[in-house]
């Protein structure tokens, strides 16, 4: 019996599916068996972000109107041998999808991994229902803004009215220099809004967009400070206790000499 | 000895330990009715058994009318016993009522989490809320009240009346009264109650 773990936030661009890619990484990388799931039908970019969108040769289009296997559908990660994309397609719509298809579907994979990682789209609408209706678990990813957190509690609201009581959250996005300059919530503000337990902190970085952009994503990269950020948010979702990754600051003579954003 | 008896009004006043465990008074009943003062052959006494403010059980007062019959000693005039208070139920919410929520408690309850900004409540009776509330509450019997530590931008209504805005980290107590809302804060609580 695999878990089935849907990743959400409600409003858009808070890194929902960056988060998705990298903890499904960072899963494949414990030599789990995982497949992420693209959850915005009629619309898709974990392959682009994965730089899996050349192999992608069937959609799910393609399984339900009998074309082929699902098994043909799924797009294994040649870096991560046990991470298998199911791709998301233009073509097709939620209209066109039948909670039928959706429950055979997931029946199929929960046999094959130990994890499944839905992405959810943006907002709380048909998509939203969708994948948080075949998952066990959620993770709510959140940035340290008003309207982010705001969003969010709407989203566990819903989540808990579907029956999904294990819901914990990731912080994304976030920025020290702006919390210390006050520009910026504090961790402490996430909790009490949303009274969820932390899954992990990712640090604002440059190199998530340039990562996303390539294809190639952070977690790949070994010595990044993001790829211990997920490394340990996957220990967390593991069931291990660790602590949460530190920004280190650069000196005041590393910032003269080599420069900092 | 834990059993007073007194002649009170042409009756014997039986003045029952309370604190004592109930089996030790019971078998101390038990022998002061075998007591030569009691075994008569024509001449029943009339009983009246006082137990303060011991709550007697079923099972306690079976064995307690027992003990009576079988002495065949006196005529059962009467028990004092406390009355059992009716238990008071309260509902209790464990969690955080998140944005988009809208609940109706008809009971006393207490919400350990907060009212999030954008969640609604109404309540008809008592409602606690321990860690705050943010979004609103709303009255739907003329009695209910609400009682939190700590309102940040709260909204109270009552009724169509609204207490808007309410920001508070002090005690403070929401009621209804004339068609109006009225709120008592820190000390005065106590007086309310």
């Amino acid at each position: 019996m695999s878990r089935i773990i849907v990743v959400t936030s409600g409003k858009g661009g808070v890194g929902k599916s960056s988060v998705s890619v990298n903890l499904a990484m960072a899963l494949a990388d414990h030599q789990l068996k995982v497949c992420l799931i693209d959850g915005d039908f009629g619309l898709k970019n974990l392959d682009v972000m994965m730089g899996l969108e050349n192999r992608v040769v069937y959609d799910l289009n393609d399984v339900v109107e009998g074309r082929c296997d699902i098994r043909q559908v799924l797009v294994k990660d040649k870096r991560m041998h046990t991470l298998h994309l199911l791709p998301a397609c233009k073509s097709l719509s939620f209209d066109q999808l039948d909670t039928k298809i959706m429950e055979s579907l997931i029946h199929h994979l929960e046999k094959e991994y130990d994890f499944i990682i839905i992405d959810s789209p943006a907002g709380v609408e048909q998509g939203f229902n969708y994948a948080t209706s075949i998952a066990h678990e959620a993770i709510v990813v959140v940035n340290l803004d008003l309207a982010s957190l705001r969003d969010s509690d709407r989203v566990v609201g819903l989540l808990m009215k579907k029956g999904i009581h294990q819901i914990s959250m990731v912080i994304n996005k976030m920025n020290q220099d702006d919390i210390e300059s006050g520009k910026s919530l504090m961790v402490s503000d996430a909790i009490d809004i949303l009274s969820l337990p932390v899954l992990g902190i990712v640090y604002d970085h440059h190199d998530m967009i340039e990562a996303n952009n390539k294809g190639m994503p952070v977690y790949l990269k070994k010595d990044h400070l993001l790829h211990k950020c997920f490394h340990h948010i996957a220990l967390r979702v593991l069931g291990h206790k660790v602590d949460y990754v530190q920004c280190k600051k650069r000196g005041w003579f590393s910032r003269i000499i080599l420069g900092i954003e | 000895m834990y059993i007073l008896v007194k002649g009170l009004n042409g009756r014997l006043v039986f003045m029952m330990d309370d604190e004592v465990d109930f089996h030790i008074l019971m078998k101390e009943l038990k022998s002061l009715l075998k007591e030569s003062l009691f075994v008569s052959k024509d001449y029943f006494p009339k009983a009246f058994f006082d137990f303060k403010s011991r709550i007697l059980n079923e099972s306690q007062m079976k064995t307690f009318l027992h003990i009576i019959l079988e002495s065949q000693a006196v005529i059962f005039d009467g028990i004092a016993i406390e009355k059992a208070k009716p238990v008071q139920h309260m509902k209790l919410i464990d969690r955080t009522i998140h944005a988009g929520e809208i609940i109706t408690v008809y009971e006393d309850t207490l919400i350990t989490g907060q009212i999030n900004p954008g969640a609604i409540v109404y309540f008809k009776s008592r409602l606690y809320v321990l860690k705050g509330i943010m979004g609103t509450v709303e009255g739907i019997n003329e009695n209910a009240i609400v009682s939190s530590s700590c309102y940040k931008n709260a909204n109270i209504r009552y009724f169509g009346n609204v207490r808007q805005d309410f920001t508070s980290l002090e005690m403070t107590l929401f009621y209804y009264k004339d068609k109006q809302i009225y709120l008592n804060k820190g000390d005065e609580l106590i007086c309310q109650e």
